[in-house]
């Protein structure tokens, strides 16, 4: 994942998790797929620190019918 | 470094975020847990003392059986301290004109009335707990909850070495709960002015940060390098754990559990449990004896020094990494004005956070019932660290 794109996911998500409602995230997916839900974990690689390699996240999200993860590349938008 | 919005009805969570007092929806939340207001060991069977926590006054003794008890702090009478009282059997009785008070608050005698009724006359009283050097109280509505979320299998080990210590700090609790939820301050705070056994094992780099909500909170990770990995268990609504090396990095590791208790909105009680485990007798001896030299320390009777002249303590350990936390939190004033801040994507573990408040507070005015928190179930979700090369 290319740090620009990288850095727009992650602070979509930061800005969505701090100054949006407080109503369930939806998270659009490159592949046309909907979820929503409450974002119950935040894994990153390269959005602060210096380690080496391009840069990655992922998100746990709990949605109605469970618990799904997936990658920052996945993500589309967010609201 | 994200854009900041500009006045919109999302700040005016942000304004009420820290408010604790009873008829405040994060006071609710905080008084839903068993919250430390004290230290066992400076209250000796009979003596009482003043407490003041999330703004309630209160009076804090141990009875004659050795069982503590959490009162009202005024007489109902004549409004005096009743901690200036006399601790009688499980009972104090006011200094002023000697009214009686039982553990429940009850008022049980009035010697200069010649009436044996106690018409209602009372004062508040909360069910009280001992738990590893501290006494916790539930100062919520109805009945208490067990005592089982702020436990951890740390803090119970046989044999182990423990110690309780308590600070005051003149600054509003949230801002520690917030530095305990943010690993990139470990790199700087912790290497200012000196580095101590805390900062040695942490290397100045700005580590990767994840953020995962828990049974009991929240799991914060902080990898600065393949060999650099801490997490932190963070209980809601104002505990962390973490662990770090103790004297020498051969010792075993200290398990620390802070407490942030407000006093009221402009001063925090920061209650610390430091747990080591047995090891040879020489190194019990050592840092027993460190432990009874050293922690007897608050950085606040050090204002001066730490704010303005940047004096820090010789030790390296407990006195040290609370001084330095010290200037960062105390730094951003009594109370920060968290509508002015230019937060960035590093900040990403303050989101996770006050987005986790604020759904507890919703839910409590909205009536509804908020999570059930409870205690991690298994050593693996507790604090590790992988230690690093040190030079």
């Amino acid at each position: 994942m290319d740090n620009a794109t990288f850095a727009r996911i992650d602070a979509k998500l930061f800005h969505r998790l701090h100054w949006g409602p407080l109503d369930p995230v939806t998270f659009r997916l490159n592949g046309g797929q909907e979820l929503t839900g409450q974002v119950m974990g935040v894994y990153r690689n390269g959005a602060t620190g210096e380690l080496r390699g391009g840069p990655t996240g992922q998100v746990l999200l709990a949605t109605a019918l469970g618990e799904t993860a997936f990658t920052y590349e996945q993500i589309s938008e967010i609201e | 470094m994200t854009d900041k919005p500009v006045e919109n009805p999302m700040m005016d969570r942000l304004r009420k975020l820290h408010l604790t007092g009873r008829d405040t929806t994060m006071g609710n939340v905080l008084r839903k847990f068993w919250q430390p207001v004290g230290r066992s060991e400076e209250l000796k069977p009979g003596k009482a003392k003043t407490v003041r926590v999330m703004g309630e006054d209160l009076t804090l003794y141990r009875g004659e059986s050795g069982k503590v008890f959490l009162v009202g702090g005024y007489c109902p009478h004549r409004l005096t301290l009743l901690a200036n009282g006399w601790v009688q059997g499980d009972e104090i009785r006011c200094m002023y004109h000697g009214w009686k008070f039982d553990g429940k608050g009850q008022c049980t005698e009035r010697p200069a009335e010649r009436d044996a009724s106690q018409p209602n006359v009372h004062v508040v009283s909360y069910p009280t707990n001992e738990y590893a050097g501290l006494v916790f109280a539930y100062m919520g509505e109805g009945e208490a909850p067990e005592f089982d979320l702020p436990r951890k299998g740390v803090f119970e080990r046989p044999g182990a070495l423990q110690f309780a210590r308590v600070e005051v700090w003149p600054c509003n609790w949230l801002q520690q709960v917030e530095n305990s939820m943010d690993a990139v301050h470990v790199s700087f705070v912790h290497h200012w002015g000196t580095v101590g056994s805390f900062g040695a094992v942490v290397a100045a780099t700005v580590p990767e940060l994840s953020y995962e909500e828990t049974d009991a909170g929240i799991r914060q990770t902080a990898v600065r390098s393949a060999g650099s990995k801490r997490v932190s268990d963070w209980t809601f609504p104002n505990n962390n754990h973490i662990s770090h090396p103790t004297l020498n990095l051969e010792d075993p590791w200290v398990d620390v559990g802070v407490w942030m208790t407000p006093v009221d909105d402009e001063s925090t009680m920061r209650f610390l449990i430091y747990s080591i485990p047995s090891s040879t007798p020489e190194a019990d001896a050592r840092i027993h004896d460190y432990f009874e030299n050293y922690s007897e320390y608050d950085p606040a009777d050090h204002h001066d020094d730490l704010m303005l002249r940047g004096i820090l303590p010789d030790d390296k350990l407990v006195q040290l990494t609370s001084a330095q936390d010290y200037v960062a939190a105390v730094g951003q004033g009594t109370i920060v004005d968290r509508t002015k801040e230019r937060l960035g994507r590093s900040d990403m573990g303050i989101a996770f956070l006050r987005r986790l408040y604020w759904r507890e507070m919703d839910a409590i005015e909205k009536g509804q019932p908020g999570k059930e928190w409870k205690r991690l179930s298994h050593d693996a979700d507790l604090p590790q660290q992988v230690k690093e090369a040190v030079a």
